[in-house]
């Protein structure tokens, strides 16, 4: 979980309207948004928000609900125009570029994937070669070696010929991310990847992803939980209010002042005893009075 | 081997209502395609006056010219049997491509307001430019489809979970307003009444004047056509999302689909009249089959739209001798008693 | 005490706003009666022959007086008065079922329950070859519970699924169509015209009878409807919430669909379907209740007026051509639909 990049961080106050950068030197830099606004039905969500996505290294966003971390995401997919602002893949603006060209290089696991009823993995998984099809275009050995990588990368070989509907959570989520693999792409944008999975389903599905970071694929999700971004990320972006208050290497990022402000909770941060990754512990009730460690079931009246 | 999956096995508890036959796509090809054959058979040889199968193949390999049983096959049921095929063909992808679009598993695309639209226009050209002559009836009740079509999509499109209703109900509201307004009018106009039950009531007899073969043609270009959708619509079937993630404009793809289904309706009612359900049940059935692959769906849609309005035109045939019963009513019947079928036993596929 | 938090004092606000809703809502019922009843009155007063208001409220009231008697008791009262409770009627069915489908759309035009009354009103046509409205009406009763339950089965999965229901609503009314339209083409020419009224609704030459139904439909199914307003408004609050509300989900739906059907049917069977006014009318007074939630009394009122008014222009718009009140109604509805499905795509 590292990485050979120097960080610098930023804006420490997140009243502060600054955003931040981080510049892995050495490598290059592909895709990144530019001083972008978005906004969903003239309700500005995320405002002037630069970023870089790290090459090849495992970058998570983070923050409160609402803080723009998703539609973001989105953005970066080009799958949300932004009202201001650009972003671009390999220098170019992503809206100028043709969706199919984009869809070679970004590969996209959505919030809330819909499977048609009764498709099998192997099916699932082979549309993922859509971009590499045209209308006419007959599937040849390219195609099939490419599901079969995707299927074997995600441990799915024995249950390809399986519905989807039978599928565990887990197994479904690493069945999309399959058919993102199958895409052949050298960056993957995961939404919410662990939303409603029991706790062994979503670190089966980190793992996954954390591996396929650490092949070299350039890999951006949005995480809710800060402990699993800390224990999986080589760098973290938080975000709150549609700014990013600050990018870096999780243990740079995820200080308990930052946090704090971010999310309205006193916390501290204590090393994760097998990881050493920070780990996020309230030290406040909802009320706003302190709990101490000699009371932990004190709640405030 | 294929074997069918008896309606008694109990479905694996987490599997969403899906009920399919474990029939392999390419065997049921075989079957639909031979059923056609035939019914086409069938339709050349039954009718008021029965012709032997025999006599049907020689009138079609070495025909005499004065043989009135070659002429009857080869001219009468000749063209009603083209026409059935083709007007079958084509509601039936019609009616798959609807249901996809709209995932509304009783989609249909009279249920996109075409026909309304289509008795609307040929009532209006009826009672205010006295049209009663048959080709520009014709050429009016495609303008009408056509307008129809696009209003409902139109006010209908969009994106979102719930984008299948918005365009269901786009239909049904279009619908129920061309419909007063058709119905206005023919209440105050004799003339408008009689043009528009002539319409309504569908048939394979033709009618006189409609050159075939270019509707034919045209039907069989659009059919061949529709396999450009075919990936686009397998990865819209996985969300908006999902779809433009992989490379697909899901906007440009909805709106080549609705304007095959309304060319594809548009050219079938002019063939035949509207009729109803062969693109509400046939494309169900059919997806038993093909399960979530609309190739595969598109595939055996065609013939299986041509083999079932064959089918009802030659029952219609038999049953009322030496009338017939049209075939608007057989496939009414027959929908009907299908659609009660799946409801109760194969419940509705979700899309 | 260590961590005590003082709470404010939150409960004052809240009521003052619960006040002003409700008496917005009395408010509008107050307004739509005032309307509904101008209507009305309009409706006896004006026409081929225009009457001065007393000799109209006298005979509207039964106290005999001449030259009005005839042509308000015989003619327009009993027109009036059926359109006002028909559109009631309608009102009602269409309040039930947009709140059991969770959708401002649905209506029981567009599920296809006014359809299926009519394809059994026109089939008893085919089949009888009798126009008389009283025989007829049974059929429509028949038809559109037959096409409610229908739908209810069609979207059941453990309860009714809105979605569902909708959806198999939407194409069950399209195989009623289909079917009324082929009997319509094999009918002979003399039951024609009379069946396709049967399709499009009018208010033409109703009588007392016709009142009677009508009254006493509406005074059995509003006061339902009222009962069921309570547990349907919990419900719009999402399934999980009503039950643990205490709110048997699948009976209140159930039950609600039906009364739906059966208002449907009334209202079909007296007038034939009038379109649209079940989608409109209660979307309309739901806005100006301003309640959030199902108003079935406001609907029915709005019901009411909308029918009223429709009545009044189809009879009087044209003189003395009849226009049917179905395609005012239309007129009127269609658009303001597509209107509101456009706005929707946002």
């Amino acid at each position: 979980m590292t990485t050979d990049a120097e960080p610098r961080v930023g804006a420490t106050n997140p009243a502060a309207a600054s955003t931040d950068t981080a510049h892995p030197a050495g490598t290059d830099v592909r895709l990144a948004a530019s001083h972008v606004s978005l906004a969903y039905a003239n309700a500005r969500v995320v405002h002037d928000l630069s970023l870089e996505v790290p090459p090849g290294a495992f970058t998570a966003i983070v923050g409160p609900n609402g803080c723009g971390k998703s539609t973001l995401l989105r953005a970066l997919a080009r799958l949300h125009k932004p009202q201001v602002g650009t972003v671009t893949l390999d220098g170019a603006d992503i809206h100028t570029l043709h969706t199919r060209d984009v869809a070679r290089e970004v590969g996209l696991l959505p919030q809330s994937p819909h499977a048609p009823a009764g498709i099998t993995v192997r099916d699932l998984i082979a549309r993922g070669r859509t971009p590499h099809l045209g209308p006419f275009s007959a599937w040849s050995q390219a195609d099939a070696d490419a599901v079969a990588e995707a299927i074997a990368a995600t441990g799915l070989a024995g249950l390809a010929e399986r519905s989807v509907d039978s599928l565990s959570g887990g197994q479904r989520q690493r069945a999309w991310i399959a058919l993102a693999l199958a895409q052949q792409t050298g960056m993957l944008l995961l939404d919410e990847p662990t939303t409603f999975l029991d706790i062994a389903h979503q670190y089966e599905v980190l793992d996954l992803v954390h591996r396929l970071a650490q092949t070299g694929r350039t890999v951006v999700a949005v995480l809710h939980d800060l402990a699993q971004a800390a224990r999986y990320a080589d760098h973290v972006v938080l975000m709150s209010a549609g700014l990013v208050v600050a990018a870096g290497p999780p243990a740079e990022v995820l200080t308990a002042g930052r946090v704090g402000a971010a999310f309205g909770l006193r916390v501290t941060i204590v090393p994760d005893p097998v990881t050493g990754t920070p780990l996020i512990v309230p030290t406040s009730a909802p009320g706003g009075a302190d709990l101490t460690p000699n009371d932990p079931l004190e709640r405030t009246r | 081997m294929t074997r069918l999956l008896s309606r008694w096995e109990p479905l694996p508890p987490q599997a969403r209502e899906v009920c399919v036959l474990a029939l392999r796509p390419r065997t049921a090809l075989i079957i639909t395609v031979v059923a056609l054959l035939a019914a086409v058979a069938a339709s050349l040889a039954f009718g008021a006056k029965s012709i032997s199968l025999a006599t049907v193949w020689d009138a079609i390999v070495a025909p005499q010219s004065d043989n009135p049983n070659h002429a009857i096959v080869r001219t009468l049921r000749a063209d009603r049997t083209l026409i059935g095929v083709a007007a079958g063909a084509a509601l039936a992808v019609a009616g798959a491509l609807a249901q996809s679009l709209t995932r509304n598993p009783l989609a249909d695309p009279g249920l996109l307001g075409l026909n309304a639209g289509a008795a609307l226009a040929i009532v209006v050209g009826a009672v205010f430019a006295g049209v009663n002559t048959v080709v520009p009836q014709v050429a009016l009740a495609l303008l009408g489809a056509v307008v129809a079509g696009v209003l409902v999509y139109g006010v209908g499109r969009g994106n979102g979970p719930e984008a299948p209703i918005r365009l269901a109900l786009a239909g049904a509201a279009v619908t129920a307003l061309l419909t007063a307004l058709t119905t206005a009018i023919v209440l105050y106009d004799q003339t408008a009444l009689n043009v528009l039950r002539f319409w309504l009531a569908g048939s394979l007899t033709g009618r006189a004047g409609i050159p075939i073969v270019p509707l034919v043609v045209a039907i069989a270009v659009l059919l061949v056509s529709v396999s450009v959708v075919v990936r686009p619509l397998e990865a819209v079937a996985l969300g908006d999302d999902a779809a433009a993630a992989l490379g697909i404009h899901v906007t440009r793809t909805r709106t080549l689909v609705m304007a095959l289904v309304v060319a594809l309706a548009a050219l079938a009612t002019a063939l035949a009249g509207p009729i109803a359900f062969v693109g509400l049940a046939v494309p169900h059935v059919m997806r038993a089959v093909a399960g979530p692959r609309i190739g595969w769906l598109l595939a055996l849609c065609a013939p299986a739209g041509a083999a079932v309005m064959l089918a009802a035109d030659v029952v219609g045939r038999l049953v009322a001798r030496p009338g017939e019963v049209s075939v608007g009513i057989a496939t009414a019947l027959g929908g009907g008693v299908v659609l009660a079928v799946l409801a109760r036993r194969l419940r509705v596929v979700a899309l | 005490m260590r961590g005590a938090v003082t709470r404010g004092g939150g409960a004052r606000p809240i009521q003052r706003g619960t006040r002003r809703r409700l008496h917005r809502a009395t408010l509008t019922a107050l307004v739509l009666s005032a309307v509904l009843l101008a209507s009305v009155v309009t409706s006896l007063a004006v026409g081929q022959v225009d009457l001065p208001l007393p000799q109209v409220l006298k005979a509207a009231v039964g106290v005999p007086s001449d030259g009005a008697d005839f042509i308000v008791g015989q003619l327009r009262a009993p027109r009036a008065y059926t359109a006002a409770l028909v559109g009631a009627l309608l009102g009602v069915a269409g309040a039930l079922l947009q709140s059991v489908a969770r959708n401002p759309l649905a209506s029981p035009d567009l599920l296809g329950v006014t359809a299926g009354g009519s394809a059994a009103a026109v089939a008893s046509i085919a089949l009888t070859r009798s126009v008389d409205s009283f025989s007829i009406a049974p059929w429509a009763v028949a038809g559109s519970l037959a096409t409610a339950a229908l739908i209810t089965v069609l979207g059941w999965r453990g309860g009714i699924q809105p979605m569902r229901m909708v959806l198999a609503g939407i194409g069950v009314g399209f195989v009623a169509t289909s079917i009324t339209t082929y009997m319509l083409t094999k009918l002979p020419e003399r039951v024609v015209g009379s069946a396709y009224l049967w399709t499009v609704g009018s208010t033409n030459a109703r009588v007392w009878r016709h009142v009677v139904v009508a009254a006493i439909a509406a005074a059995v199914v509003v006061p339902i409807a009222a009962w069921y307003q309570r547990r349907l408004r919990v419900m719009e609050m999402g399934d999980d919430m009503a039950a643990a509300l205490g709110v048997n989900v699948v009976r209140v739906r159930v039950g609600a669909v039906a009364v739906s059907g059966v208002a449907a049917g009334l209202a079909t069977a007296v007038t034939g379907p009038i379109g649209f006014v079940a989608l409109v009318a209660p979307a309309i007074a739901r806005t100006l209740s301003g309640r959030g939630g199902i108003v079935v009394g406001a609907s029915a009122l709005m019901g009411a007026c909308v029918t009223s008014v429709a009545d009044l222009i189809a009879r009087e718009a044209l003189a003395p051509t009849q226009l049917p009140i179905g395609l005012l109604t239309a007129a009127i509805g269609a658009p303001y639909l597509l209107v509101l499905l456009a706005r929707m795509r946002n």
